[in-house]
């Protein structure tokens, strides 16, 4: 105890260099794992933490490792039929489930067959296996529920991936050896289970949205959590948080699904008639279903149904507007070239209205899109939570696109061509509703618009899907050309709202006309959204600037590369370090007892961008050497060594630490100190104490610290002196946590011999 | 999103395969004309009945044997409608389509390369129709068939009578790119098949005949112009569609003397996999289609026509599964010509 403050702060002036070079420039996580998407923008929740998850018992708790010799008892007796789940699950949980729905969807795409009496009854949500039974996955029905459980799959693994990485509990097969890792292993954090999050969130919406297929569903469940598990990649514990991440969530969506608009979407038949007396005041021919006996129109209010990314508002402000009128020449035309075009079809068009037909019994237009996509999401081996993020905002465009097209149909109830000249005909059957605008043009040019920018390269293909799919409505005979044209164009409008949101949600990198709104605001060691006023935080963003910059001056710069940040519209953010997706700065001194504050983003040109950052007064972070391995940034205390297992990183001169050495913790988060420095200023001496008591966690025990506060010379870094007792366990990761103001700081590792 | 639900019956096979009899020789027949215009008109017959639906082409499960170097040839019109059809199990009628007519026309040719070993080959062009609904009609040339057919016992039996058996091996192949994916009104199921049957004939010295034929048949898989289909519960994501085996047998007894034939019939088609038609959606290309099928056919020379002759024949489906409970008209005129100056013994 007995260590000179100032010999440990100079002594580690090397190791700075390293701790420095992780500050300034924290690499984005590699892109299997995407380490940051706790901090990507949420759609329905309000933050992560909306959803809370109790941190886990540390890996040395004698329950997690009863967990363990469960995993590796169940890993030797490992049957063909688990081994085959495994294999299934290994293609990710998110892209099973999408198959699943999707074959759910073709399922129950099947309408109600009429009463004898002629009229038709209604599949009932109450009693769904009684025929009809429930759903009739329509086109809107299914749009919607593949949009419910994509979105509510990416919202929860975003708070699970916040959780990971606040934890940063490995997986079973990185603790211990003995486990074997049987699906694709990565240095994803293990809780909460990705896996189980995804069982969780996606079984409970799909057993509202599908119900007679509940069993099946449930089974699946239960198979992917059993498959985490026996994999080596979660303990039960992981699974069971995960699994209550995942229901918390879906009770969220559940909640959303309730009051959307969906239950009055199929209207009555007063409604019905209203719609066509609206058309006949409007001096237009209604709309009549061709079916026999007549069929009540499909979902003629679906366009009311709460969208997305597009408010009510923005629904009207985008819809087309009026189609040809029933009486016009130009009428007259498209009828006659819908004649023509389907009394002549040839081979090959016909084989394009039968691809594109997507009638009973089918995926629907929006799960074709699904179809569509997948490949592409399997080939770029997305992190589970990317993966999501595609399909929701595929699906997302695509739900959007079904409110804006139906809303578009039942504003101007216009006839086919088929109620226009008796004499046409079709190749594929009829959809039960109006005409304008062509829902497979409005789906497909969502959906093309969606994946050509998220897969660039697939961006002629996808166009030349859409079109194919546009067109064929033509060729069999049930929309006319304006259909298909405005509906492309309306399509791509509704897309556009996603691509937006997509461009700016701290996802993706991509250039884009204003600096991105800020995604993600987190502390700089650990990746994790709890930050301490004058610590060092990392903001993900979109369009910082063209380069990247260092800085090299104290006091510390408030304009780096023309981007500039203030929080709470006022207080200037220093920087460490700007570059086109991310900054480095510290979280200014002022901002002390505030629980949150307003960060906001200039660029040169005057553009910017708000969010709103939650504080905490103490939020302790260990550096670690990198992220998604627990090697602590600490050092032998006199020296520039890390205590890390000898030759255990490349081109670091490291050695374990002897019992009785001191050692030094680089951190972040210790809350208020004496004789603070100002904002942007380094410490000149090792007067900034700590004013809270710290406590180091070494394998789980307690021990005083030797010192506590702000590194001198250094902007918001923090070390703590500690001196190994000579009790210490010994070995190459012996665990690391500080503990400040009752908040505990992420787990590292270091070397003890 | 389609609404409209096209009611059932795939086309296969809602002919049967009518059982006929064998024409011997003078002592049976009391003109040359009456038996060449018979041995011509039987064969071509059975044929349509298998055809007018087009899978198979089992011309085939008659008793008769044409001579050598004599050519058979004709053509026959048939009418196929219905209105009530299985859905699955399920009776029921769809005011989508009203009723759904077939008319097929089929040519064949049927050639003795020796007496106990025939070829046998038909084209059919087939329209369907639904009388009400907004669906299109189809049309086109469907599925050329080719048989061959040997006779490998011919001999008295009993003091009554004569008893031949006959094996025969047929394939069929589209003529045409038809869509096999807009049933009921798609004139075919587009796939390539072989069949093996067997036939057992008895006819008796005063006339009166019994026949028992039963096949097998094999279907090449089908490919659809789309990448997913739904059927049997699971969604396939393939253009390729397993098309089941299909077995099938007829009986028949009736009166064949002095050129005029008079018989009824019930045949039977058990297809061997294949899912039902689902609640108010189409029929599916690879459904599961069976039916029990009961029939009557007449036929005679046609008087001071040289080598002609007439038929009418009358079937009705009394029970099936994925299939319209359809009435089926036939009528045809059939035409014998002698090649190598050969004779009608």
């Amino acid at each position: 105890m007995s260590m000179p403050h100032k010999q440990s702060l100079r002594s580690v002036a090397a190791a700075m260099a390293l701790v420095s070079a992780i500050a300034a420039t924290i690499p984005l996580a590699a892109q299997s794992t995407d380490a940051n998407a706790g901090g990507w923008r949420m759609i329905v929740l309000t933050a992560a933490t909306q959803i809370p998850v109790a941190a886990p018992a540390p890996v040395t708790d004698a329950g997690y490792q009863a967990e363990l010799a469960s995993i590796k008892t169940a890993q030797v007796q490992l049957t063909a039929d688990q081994q085959k789940s495994i294999d299934y699950w290994s293609s990710g949980g998110v892209m099973r489930w999408n198959q699943i729905m999707i074959e759910l969807v073709a399922a129950a795409d099947l309408p109600p067959e009429p009463n004898p009496d002629g009229t038709y009854p209604a599949p009932d949500p109450n009693n769904p296996f009684a025929f009809p039974q429930f759903p009739f996955a329509n086109p809107p029905y299914a749009s919607r529920a593949y949009s419910y459980v994509s979105v509510a799959q990416y919202e929860a693994l975003k708070v699970a991936w916040y959780y990971k990485y606040l934890y940063n509990r490995p997986s079973p097969s990185k603790v211990d050896g003995g486990i074997r890792a049987l699906m694709p292993a990565t240095d994803l954090p293990a809780y909460p289970s990705e896996d189980a999050v995804v069982a969780g969130v996606t079984a409970q919406l799909l057993k509202l949205l599908f119900p007679t297929a509940a069993a099946q569903i449930a089974q699946k469940a239960d198979e992917q959590q059993q498959a985490a598990m026996l994999s080596g990649r979660a303990a039960a514990s992981d699974i069971a948080a995960g699994l209550a991440l995942g229901q918390a969530v879906a009770a969220v969506f559940a909640a959303r699904a309730s009051s959307d608009g969906m239950k009055a979407a199929a209207g009555s038949p007063a409604q019905w008639q209203a719609l066509a007396d609206a058309a006949v005041a409007r001096g237009e021919i209604p709309w009549k279903s061709q079916e026999s006996p007549p069929r009540p129109p499909m979902l003629p209010f679906f366009g009311k149904v709460k969208a997305w990314m597009m408010t009510p508002a923005d629904i009207v402000n985008e819809r087309p507007g009026p189609p040809p009128s029933t009486s016009s020449t130009q009428m007259a035309q498209e009828t006659a070239e819908v004649k023509r075009s389907v009394d002549n079809v040839t081979r090959d068009q016909l084989a394009i209205a039968y691809k594109w037909n997507d009638g009973a019994s089918s995926p629907t237009p929006p799960g074709h899109w699904n179809l569509i996509a997948a490949p592409y999401i399997a080939q770029a081996q997305l992190s589970e939570v990317r993966t999501a993020r595609t399909f929701a905002l595929l699906n997302m465009a695509l739900h959007d696109a079904a409110v804006g097209c139906w809303d578009a149909k039942y504003t101007y109830f216009n006839p086919r061509a088929v109620q226009l000249d008796r004499t046409i005909k079709t190749i594929i059957g009829l959809p039960n509703f109006p005409s304008y605008t062509s829902g497979h043009s409005t789906f497909s040019a969502a959906a093309a618009e969606v994946l050509s920018y998220l897969f660039p390269s697939g961006a002629a293909y996808f166009d030349a899907q859409k079109e194919e799919a546009a067109i064929s409505r033509l060729y069999a005979g049930i929309h006319y050309r304006s259909d298909i044209e405005v509906g492309k164009a309306h399509g791509k409008r509704i897309a556009d709202y996603t691509v937006r949101f997509a461009q700016q949600d701290g996802a993706d990198h991509t250039e884009s006309a204003s600096p991105g709104i800020t995604a993600a605001v987190l502390d700089g060691a650990g990746f994790r959204p709890a930050i301490a006023p004058g610590s060092i935080a990392t903001v993900f963003a979109a369009n910082l600037g063209s380069t990247s910059t260092l800085s090299t001056t104290l006091p510390l710069p408030t304009s780096l590369s023309g981007v500039s940040m203030q929080f709470n519209g006022s207080i200037p953010a220093p920087f460490f370090y700007a570059s086109p997706n991310q900054a480095n700065i510290q979280i200014p001194w002022e901002l002390q007892g505030l629980s949150s504050a307003t960060l906001t983003v200039t660029d040169a040109r005057g553009s910017s961008s708000t969010l709103s950052v939650p504080l905490a007064a103490f939020a302790p972070a260990i550096f670690s050497v990198n992220q998604g391995t627990s090697q602590g940034v600490v050092t032998i205390a006199n020296s520039s060594t890390l205590a890390a297992p000898a030759g255990s990183i490349q081109g670091v001169e490291t050695r374990a630490a002897a019992r009785g050495e001191f050692i030094t913790i680089y951190c972040l988060g210790l809350g208020a100190v004496n004789n603070p420095p100002a904002t942007g200023e380094a410490t000149r001496d090792s007067s900034s104490t700590a004013k809270s008591p710290v406590s180091v966690l070494l394998n789980g025990a307690a021990l005083p610290s030797s010192f506590a506060g702000l590194s001198p010379g250094f902007v918001g870094l923090f070390q703590v002196n500690v001196q190994i007792p000579d009790n210490a366990p010994t070995g190459n990761a012996v665990t690391l946590a500080l503990g400040v103001g009752g908040a505990t700081s992420n787990t590292v590792t270091v070397a003890i011999q | 999103m389609t609404n409209v639900r096209c009611p059932s019956m795939t086309t296969l096979h809602r002919g049967t395969n009518i059982g006929s009899q064998r024409v011997s020789g003078p002592p049976l027949l009391g003109c040359r004309f009456c038996a060449n215009a018979l041995t011509a008109i039987l064969p071509v017959f059975v044929l349509l009945a298998s055809l007018v639906v087009s899978l198979r082409a089992q011309a085939i499960d008659d008793g008769i044997m044409v001579p050598k170097h004599t050519l058979f040839s004709g053509n026959i019109y048939s009418n196929d409608s219905w209105d009530h059809y299985w859905e699955g199990s399920l009776k029921r009628v769809n005011g989508n389509l009203g009723s759904v007519t077939t008319q097929t026309n089929i040519w064949s040719a049927n050639y003795g390369v020796t007496d106990r070993l025939n070829v046998i080959t038909t084209i059919p062009y087939v329209w369907t129709h639904a009388s009400q609904g907004v669906l299109h009609d189809m049309q086109g040339f469907q599925d050329i068939a080719l048989a061959v057919k040997y006779s490998f016992l011919d001999r008295p039996f009993t003091k009554y009578g004569s008893l031949r058996a006959i094996a025969v091996a047929s394939g069929g192949i589209p003529l045409t790119n038809y869509t096999p994916d807009f049933q009921p009104l798609s004139i075919g199921t587009n796939s390539k098949r072989i069949s093996g049957r067997s036939t057992l004939n008895f006819q008796s010295n005063w006339g009166w005949f019994l026949n028992g034929s039963a096949a097998y048949t094999w279907r090449a898989p089908v490919t659809l112009d789309r990448p997913y289909y739904y059927t049997e519960g699971h969604l396939f994501l393939t253009n390729e569609v397993h098309m089941p085996d299909v077995f099938d047998y007829v009986a028949s007894a009736g009166y064949l003397k002095r050129g005029v034939l008079a018989y009824f019939s019930f045949a039977q088609q058990r297809t061997q996999g294949g899912g039902d038609i689902r609640r108010q959606d189409a029929p599916f290309v690879s459904n599961r289609v069976n039916f029990s099928k009961v029939g009557t056919t007449v036929m005679c020379p046609i008087p001071k026509l040289r080598n002609l002759a007439i038929l009418f024949s009358y079937g009705r489906i009394v029970d099936g599964r994925n299939v319209g409970q359809s009435n089926t008209y036939s009528t045809g005129l059939m035409y014998t010509l002698h090649l190598h100056g050969s004779q009608i013994p």
